[in-house]
């Protein structure tokens, strides 16, 4: 039953490490870690294609008009399924590591039990 | 680097004369180009900007990733020990318990398993329109580039006119030709966009059902006192 639970533990663990890499490939910077597309070279006239007051701006990018508002609406529904998942493995690890706990402690009654009255089998 | 990315910096110049003179000069009341700055929200030069700077490459490499995830997810459900307790030599009521609960939690890692999958599609599809957004506009954009428009709009010579710049009134005449290609050129563009956007929204607006886990069945929280009473 020791084997059983540490079984239980490792696939928890398994679990976590999953999620955790998951966790790294996050959706929602398709656009955000882009320059600002003004910023690519005019080649007809260099030098003059950064937009004002965005010049080696590279953390966040507002896209113009409905571009943006679709962009942002499918980042959210895609953050809204991310959080859903990372959601659902906590919660499977968690059940896992109380499964392991759970069988640990029947290993542990056993034992009691057959200290108290020796092997019942 | 696609056909946009490529094309994007030898128009730069030109789109940006299409916005200036668009926001300068504007067009006649009765013009295609204004409905489709209304329904845009913006100017075209900006619109095939933001359109570059979107790339549809993250959005494929996470797909990847919740693939992967979603491989190893399956696996790890497939491997979990239920209902083999008799084989790490357990058996009774508690190991009857602790089957079935192990086995609620072996369908809910199959089911996220799954729901994984279900996102990589979503994101594949998000991905795909974007790829086919982004070539739309390359081609829209080398036409209205090579068109007889951008002459017009950079030279201020409607095409099949004499040169205007002899023209006493010269100044006024090459603004309103390079204005008026200006509003062609614009009218092109926002069209190709409105199409695509219309597309995107669409394929956007089918919001896939966002499935929670299914909860265990079996409610046996504390887990150990429940199997302790069992014993």
């Amino acid at each position: 039953m020791d084997r059983l639970a540490a079984r239980m533990d490792t696939a928890a663990q398994e679990l976590a490490q999953v999620r955790a890499e998951l966790g790294r490939a996050r959706p929602g910077t398709a656009w955000l870690d882009a320059v600002w597309p003004q910023a690519a070279i005019d080649v007809d006239h260099p030098g003059s294609a950064a937009r004002p007051g965005t010049a080696g701006r590279t953390d966040s990018i507002d896209l113009p008009g409905r571009l943006g508002r679709l962009a942002g609406s499918a980042q959210a529904q895609l953050d809204t399924a991310w959080s859903a998942r990372q959601d659902g493995a906590h919660r499977s690890e968690r059940e896992l590591v109380e499964l392991a706990a759970a069988v640990r402690a029947a290993a542990a009654g056993y034992r009691a039990a057959d200290d108290a009255t020796g092997p019942v089998a | 680097m696609d056909a946009l990315a490529r094309l994007h910096p030898h128009t730069a110049g030109l789109l940006g004369q299409v916005d200036d003179l668009l926001a300068r000069c504007g067009a006649p009341a009765d013009h295609p180009v204004w409905p489709l700055l209304r329904r845009t929200g913006a100017l075209p030069g900006d619109l095939v900007g933001g359109l570059v700077a979107w790339s549809p490459g993250p959005w494929l490499e996470q797909a990847e990733a919740l693939r992967r995830a979603a491989r190893d997810a399956a696996e790890l459900a497939t491997d979990l020990p239920v209902e083999r307790a008799g084989a790490y030599g357990w058996n009774g009521p508690a190991a009857d318990a602790f089957a079935r609960r192990a086995g609620a939690v072996r369908a809910e890692v199959r089911d996220w398993s799954e729901q994984l999958r279900a996102d990589a599609e979503r994101l594949d599809e998000l991905a795909h329109w974007l790829q086919s957004a982004r070539q739309r506009a390359a081609r829209v954009l080398a036409r209205v580039a090579s068109s007889t428009q951008a002459v017009a709009l950079v030279t201020g010579v409607a095409p099949g006119a004499p040169s205007a710049r002899l023209d006493a009134d010269g100044g006024d005449r090459v603004l309103r030709v390079r204005a008026a290609a200006a509003a062609e050129i614009g009218a092109a563009l926002l069209a190709e966009f409105d199409a695509l956007l219309g597309e995107g929204e669409e394929l956007v607006g089918r919001v896939p059902i966002v499935r929670e886990s299914t909860a265990a069945t079996l409610d046996l929280s504390p887990s150990a006192a429940a199997l302790h009473v069992d014993l």
